[in-house]
């Protein structure tokens, strides 16, 4: 897809595990993986609000597109 | 994400009933089927003594015609009866599925899709032994005096059939859409 998640980038910066954003945000830890591995297709609002509000960072940070990467 | 555990929905009366009902139909399906297998040899085995039989009940004798128009109702009713256990067979997997809390894949789809033109045909093979029964009362002609026999045809082309062949067959493309649709749901996070 040429949308890329820099979940790892973010959790890495805050020195935070995907274990401990999955407490916080209240998202299952399979599903942030899928997120995290660039395997979801979609994403709720609700979700992002979630991580932001974790990570301290804005929605433009957690998501890229890169040109030519889609399916 | 993926349902690993059974939804409440398994234990659910409709569901029970509707399984226990496909179980009891589809064992009168077999034991029809089975039936009439056997009564096919049978009937063309005393075949001169059914036609016997008939020609003292009606007016003009019937030759041994009458007796493969029987033979040939009697198949166009094992094949009913065989298609009717083909869309009973898919019905009973999806409320299988629908128990299991996933109803809305491809392949109840296609399950809809197979009943419908499974429907489709009964109304076609029904059509046939309509034809086929009103030419065997047309050959038999009149009764001898005395006799009683009355044979009352039903059959045709039904508009309830027709409606049924296009409902399974629309409800076969929601169940695609749905599925469509609960593949984008598996894939949100």
């Amino acid at each position: 897809m040429a949308i890329t998640v820099k979940l790892d980038d973010l959790l890495h910066d805050n020195r935070m595990t995907l274990s401990e954003l999955s407490e916080r945000v209240g998202i299952t830890l399979a599903n942030l993986s899928i997120l995290k591995t660039g395997k979801a297709k979609a994403m709720r609002f609700s979700t992002l609000e979630a991580i932001c509000r974790e990570l301290q960072c804005q929605p433009g940070d957690l998501l890229s597109y890169e040109d030519g990467e889609a399916d | 994400m993926n349902q690993t555990t059974k939804s409440p929905e398994t234990n659910d009366i409709v569901l029970k009933s509707t399984r226990g009902l496909l179980i009891v139909t589809k064992w009168l399906m077999l034991l029809g089927v089975t039936v009439l297998t056997f009564a096919i040899p049978v009937l063309l085995f005393f075949s001169s003594e059914v036609a016997a039989e008939m020609a003292d009940t009606f007016v003009t004798p019937p030759g041994t015609e009458v007796v493969w128009m029987i033979v040939g109702l009697m198949l166009l009713g094992i094949v009913m009866m065989l298609l009717t256990l083909f869309g009973l067979n898919r019905l009973r997997r999806i409320v299988d599925s629908v128990g299991e809390g996933n109803p809305f894949t491809r392949i109840n789809g296609t399950r809809l899709r197979g009943m419908g033109v499974a429907a489709f045909a009964i109304q076609i093979v029904t059509f046939v032994g309509s034809l086929l029964a009103s030419a065997m009362v047309s050959i038999l002609g009149e009764v001898q005096p005395g006799e009683e026999f009355s044979m009352h045809i039903e059959g045709g082309l039904s508009i309830s059939g027709i409606l049924l062949v296009l409902l399974l067959i629309i409800l076969a493309r929601v169940f695609d859409r749905g599925a469509e649709m609960q593949d984008e749901l598996q894939g949100t996070v």
